[in-house]
């Protein structure tokens, strides 16, 4: 049977819902003891959008994220599938056009058009200067035994790709978080679209994914930060439910780096 | 005063638990405290943890006067910024009234900042209320930066229904 990403969710949230305050397809009682199998699926089936009808791939699910109980705790673990020519996909439901387009995760191939991207992503912010990684140390901690973050691709097929060839024109990078007061948590550090791509709800739709990501790996908070200027980005976020918890609630974003750093680091 | 400061194990949790709710009634908002012990002890002691902690202990011939002796914590998590790489999120730090002026925060403070230097962390991050003086005055002593004042960073957040929501949005895709 093929899942399509609405099942999955439905099934997640029935399923291993053991969290305080999430709603739920499902009656979840508070704290229920985890489930001892795998809990379910969460296969990324990507699509493409062709005239307004939801055409289905040929092949799909080019991963699939496995949500287990191990040791008491509920963990994202991917693995590779094999996807099959002949499986029959899920019937297309009509919805509005908007572009051409699919979102992914990430894999470590990727880490180029991500390293370009986050630049360009840098400039938009006007702090190029601050960018010290690069396309290396993405592959290291993105992609080793135990990731710093994982990342989503959107992609467009090869007729609609950029002046200078790139199909992959937009990322949002992300990771596991906890509040004291909440619990499990996802934050997500960047997300991004190419100018030439935007308007059409690329953005959207990556930023939905992290949120689907997060609640199936039991997060009761998505949390980023945006700079005041961006206006359009604000507008864009406020747009989609979220609260400004600087503004709302007088949170102030503190860092320590560089020396003041070294010197707190001191034994 | 006499103190140490130790990696928290599965048994602290109801000690931090409890003083996740005495930081969350001294920045008024004790109704925003959604787990307990439970949810700790899951998230923080399995596998791959989402959070590290630090407790800090005096000697019992110093406890508090309710009986405590893990009298502080830092509660801290791995994040990536994609400019700089690995660093440290602060996401708590408290001592009991009683317990503060002695160090122990600092302490803490400085415990989390060789635990990430181990780790290359390049950052150690935390987010302060605006009307806590004594903590924004007790980071920026430390030479932390508001990046809010200074760079116009806001944090965002989607929880409860927004999140359903968006999250509902993906099911389109």
């Amino acid at each position: 049977m093929c899942l399509t990403n609405s099942h999955v969710c439905a099934f997640i949230a029935a399923s291993v819902n053991p969290f305080e305050g999430r709603a739920s397809s499902a009656a979840a009682p508070l704290r229920r003891p985890l489930m001892k199998t795998v809990a379910a699926l969460c296969v990324f089936s990507p699509c493409r959008i062709k005239g307004g009808i939801r055409q289905p791939l040929k092949r799909h699910a080019v991963f699939q994220e496995l949500l287990i109980e191990q040791d008491g705790c509920l963990i994202l673990e991917k693995a590779a599938v094999e996807s099959s020519p002949e499986e029959p996909l899920h019937p297309p439901a009509a919805i509005p056009a908007v572009m051409d387009f699919s979102i992914r995760a990430a894999n470590v191939e990727d880490c180029k058009d991500i390293a370009r991207m986050i630049v360009e992503l840098a400039e938009y912010e006007k702090m190029t200067e601050h960018v010290k990684i690069t396309q290396r140390d993405l592959e290291q901690d993105g992609f080793s035994k135990n990731p710093f973050f994982h990342g989503i691709v959107a992609e467009v097929p090869e007729q609609l790709r950029t002046k200078d060839g790139h199909t992959k024109i937009g990322y949002a990078l992300y990771f596991y978080s906890y509040s004291s007061w909440a619990g499990r948590a996802v934050y997500m550090e960047d997300l991004y679209v190419m100018p030439e791509f935007r308007g059409k709800g690329i953005g959207k739709a990556l930023m939905s994914k992290v949120a689907q990501l997060g609640l199936a790996a039991g997060c009761n908070q998505l949390n980023f930060t945006v700079l005041d200027w961006n206006q359009s980005s604000r507008d864009f976020y406020m747009s989609q439910g979220c609260s400004d918890i600087t503004t709302s609630m007088g949170y102030h974003c503190m860092r320590c780096e560089g020396e003041a750093l070294q010197h707190l680091a001191q034994p | 005063m006499n103190f140490k400061i130790r990696p928290a194990i599965k048994e602290d949790c109801k000690e931090i638990s409890r003083m996740i709710m005495e930081l969350a009634v001294y920045e008024n908002m004790p109704d925003q405290v959604k787990i307990t012990h439970e949810e700790l002890e899951r998230d923080g002691f399995c596998e791959s943890p989402f959070f590290e902690c630090l407790v800090a202990e005096v000697p019992e011939e110093h406890k508090s006067k309710e009986g405590f002796t893990v009298v502080g914590y830092a509660l801290y998590f791995y994040t990536y910024s994609t400019w700089k790489g690995p660093s440290i999120f602060l996401e708590d730090l408290y001592v009991m009234p009683e317990f503060r002026g002695n160090g122990i925060g600092k302490g803490l403070l400085c415990k989390v900042a060789e635990v990430g230097k181990k780790k290359q962390c390049v950052r150690l991050q935390l987010s302060v209320l605006d009307w806590n003086t004594p903590s924004r005055d007790f980071y920026a002593a430390k030479g932390a930066q508001d990046l809010t004042v200074s760079e116009g960073w806001h944090a965002i957040r989607f929880d409860g229904q927004s999140l359903d929501n968006l999250a509902n949005e993906a099911a389109k895709i």
